[in-house]
């Protein structure tokens, strides 16, 4: 498999950021609430344009101009992809009117769209009462398995690798990860047998996380 | 039915440094109207009102007489630069300013064309000058949010489940100059 490593790019900024904006809403990071609730909340309660799905190519774009800020969305996304895409949208629009540089803004939005559908308060409450079970903790953020099983790996630091078709994403505490694709393969072949816990994801197909705690 | 591209036109101090480079430089060369607008890629009558002032020019006749002089735009029209257009996010979205440019020889209004350099799209990578044309000249950048859709949102979100019902409102219309 010839694709991409994503290293994590959290870390105090992302976590400082996402608590300032949900103290901004008026929000309590220990509930957590969703993209489009931080988007009526921060940016206006009509901040949101739903726009015809093959218009949008599936792309949310969001405009900050002449003191309007708003964010169309395409119709068709489902339940967890228009959280995502919100959360990202809203971070992103944070970060540049707190003047950001764009690098910093493009380098960090996922990474904090991802921190405010699961703020970590939100997510060690979520923990005591759910456990490890990713489908649970996932509904009950209204986000995909695949963010839940990263952001789980950023509260807690457990090392832990998500490999989707195209890229494999690594998240949690510095790890002895593999540095070559041929290596890649046989860790996800192997990861079982060395003692990692391997999880196949539901929500998109083909997705399989590993992780080392 | 789809309405004509409209160029941009050139403003009138554009229109009168023109006007007197075509009437001292062209038309000493070439001083017949019928083969003057030949070379200019013109019909005579539109040349004629040209010259009399009747009508201005366009941008492909301020690039056809610089091309002919071996001059630049500016030099011809009088201008520094036509327009200050840059992208201050060009590593991310490499191919807007390219939609951004076209769509201001398009005859798009300068408010709308900065409002698409400070706009930021979802995904990894730039979605290509031709997304970026139609949404700066479909004058999709003008239909801010609604109450109704921000609620949409929230409701669907919350309910975890799959988008129902139609779109908001119709297709805008395309984007006018102001």
């Amino acid at each position: 498999m010839d694709c991409p490593v994503v290293g994590a790019m959290t870390g105090n900024l992302v976590d400082r950021t996402m608590l300032e904006m949900y103290e901004d809403a008026g929000c309590d990071p220990r509930r957590g609430v969703t993209g489009p609730e931080l988007a009526a909340k921060l940016m206006g309660t009509n901040s949101l344009r739903r726009i015809p799905p093959d218009r949008s190519h599936a792309r949310a774009i969001t405009i900050a101009a002449d003191e309007r800020s708003f964010s169309h969305v395409p119709a068709d996304l489902t339940g967890w992809r228009l959280n995502h895409r919100v959360s990202q949208a809203v971070g992103e629009w944070y970060l540049t009117k707190r003047g950001h540089p764009s690098a910093v803004v493009n380098a960090l939005s996922r990474s904090l769209g991802a921190a405010l559908c699961v703020p970590t308060p939100a997510f060690l409450l979520a923990h005591r009462g759910l456990g490890d079970d990713l489908s649970l903790l996932s509904q009950r953020f209204r986000v995909s398995e695949s963010l839940m099983a990263l952001r789980v790996a950023e509260c807690e630091g457990c090392p832990t690798a998500l490999r989707t078709t195209q890229k494999i994403i690594v998240r949690g505490d510095d790890w002895q990860w593999p540095q070559t694709p041929e290596d890649w393969d046989d860790l996800f072949r192997r990861a079982r047998v060395i003692g990692l816990i391997v999880r196949h994801l539901r929500d998109v197909r083909g997705r399989l996380v590993v992780s080392a705690g | 039915m789809r309405k004509k591209r409209q160029t941009r036109p050139l403003t009138d101090e554009q229109n009168a440094k023109l006007r007197e480079v075509v009437r001292s430089e062209l038309c000493r060369l070439s001083p017949k109207q019928v083969k003057l607008a030949k070379l200019l890629g013109v019909p005579q009558g539109n040349l004629s009102r040209f010259l009399d002032g009747k009508v201005g020019g366009s941008a492909a006749l301020a690039l056809r007489v610089a091309f002919l002089l071996d001059r630049t735009v500016e030099d011809v029209i009088g201008a520094q630069s036509v327009v200050e257009l840059t992208d201050p996010n060009h590593e991310r979205y490499p191919t807007r300013i390219i939609a951004v440019r076209a769509a201001y020889l398009n005859g798009v209004d300068m408010r709308t064309l900065v409002t698409a350099l400070a706009a930021s799209v979802s995904g990894d990578s730039d979605p290509g000058v031709d997304w970026w044309l139609e949404t700066i000249e479909g004058g999709y950048l003008k239909r801010s949010g609604t109450k109704k859709d921000t609620q949409w949102a929230i409701d669907l979100v919350r309910a975890g489940k799959f988008a129902r019902g139609p779109t908001s409102g119709k297709k805008p219309s395309r984007t006018k100059r102001s």
